[in-house]
């Protein structure tokens, strides 16, 4: 197995750049479906291989609080530019993920918080995941595509 | 990393000099090349995509960028209706680009939008 060189302090940018060179891209079967508005269609986050590389890797993402960290900034109303970029390079890498592990950081950097925080209160689910082959398999209807009612939320 | 060479300007022998903050600074900084199932076919800095709505993607990034105002382009197979189709990049009061993701529409003729077999887009600006 490829080792992880000594990441703290590198910019997060050149840390993407060696795995991209030194990792396969792996293409993860998981896909996180979820609504975010009542009046719009389901939306689905899909992981992307390289990225998921370097989650199973190790040693090469911040950790997700990072992101919200940034997030909070940028939500700031005099927000014009970033200052804590510094987070993302200079904070210890978190360590290895397995495939699940990682869908759970992704959900929380790219989906909205107030679904997955929240994703099983209320009257029906918000999100879910599943298997690439369990959404419809044509994109016939897309803008229609819903969760459906009868999911029932794990004990 | 391996080594670094730390240099503010590169010269070919015969075609001149060029400052290499053209290089840092005009580098495409996230790109992504995906397909009609919103699969990625490969990319650099992209976390994930969000697969939006027909013909409506939104791709987030692994590295931010400095501030909302980078720059981005983008094209795509238009097999399907000829030269009637653009791309558009969504930037609405209500979608406004942000540091951490960036939205890419295909439309036929600036009206419906449709699902394209390859969707592409390059980044560029400074990160965070």
């Amino acid at each position: 197995m490829t080792q992880t060189p000594e990441f703290k302090g590198t910019h997060l940018f050149d840390r993407l750049c060696w795995a991209k060179e030194n990792l396969e891209g792996v293409q993860s079967d998981y896909r996180v479906v979820y609504e975010d508005s009542v009046d719009e269609c389901a939306k689905i986050l899909v992981p992307d291989p390289n990225w998921m590389a370097c989650a199973l890797q190790g040693g090469i993402l911040p950790p997700v609080w990072v992101y919200h960290e940034l997030a909070k900034d940028e939500a700031q109303q005099a927000f014009k530019k970033h200052t804590r970029g510094y987070l993302l390079h200079q904070t210890e890498p978190v360590a290895a993920m397995t495939e699940e592990e990682a869908i759970e950081y992704l959900i929380m950097k790219d989906c909205p918080e107030a679904v997955w925080k929240t994703y099983n209160e209320g009257n029906r689910l918000k999100m879910v995941v599943c298997k690439k082959e369990q959404l419809p398999q044509t994109r016939e209807w897309r803008n229609s595509w819903k969760i459906s009612d009868d999911l029932q939320v794990a004990a | 990393m391996a080594g670094k060479i730390i240099a503010d300007q590169i010269q070919h022998s015969t075609a001149g000099y060029l400052d290499t903050q053209y290089v840092v600074n005009g580098s495409a900084k996230a790109w992504i090349h995906q397909d009609d199932n919103a699969d990625i076919r490969d990319s650099l800095n992209i976390a994930s995509l969000t697969d939006v709505a027909v013909g409506k993607s939104e791709n987030n990034f692994s590295t931010n960028f400095s501030s909302a105002y980078y720059s981005s382009g983008g094209t795509h197979n238009t097999y399907a209706v000829g030269n009637n189709m653009f791309t558009a990049f969504e930037q609405t009061e209500t979608h406004c680009p942000s540091t951490s993701s960036k939205s890419i529409d295909a439309c036929y003729n600036g009206s419906s939008f449709v699902d394209q077999s390859t969707l592409v887009q390059q980044c560029f600006g400074d990160l965070a």
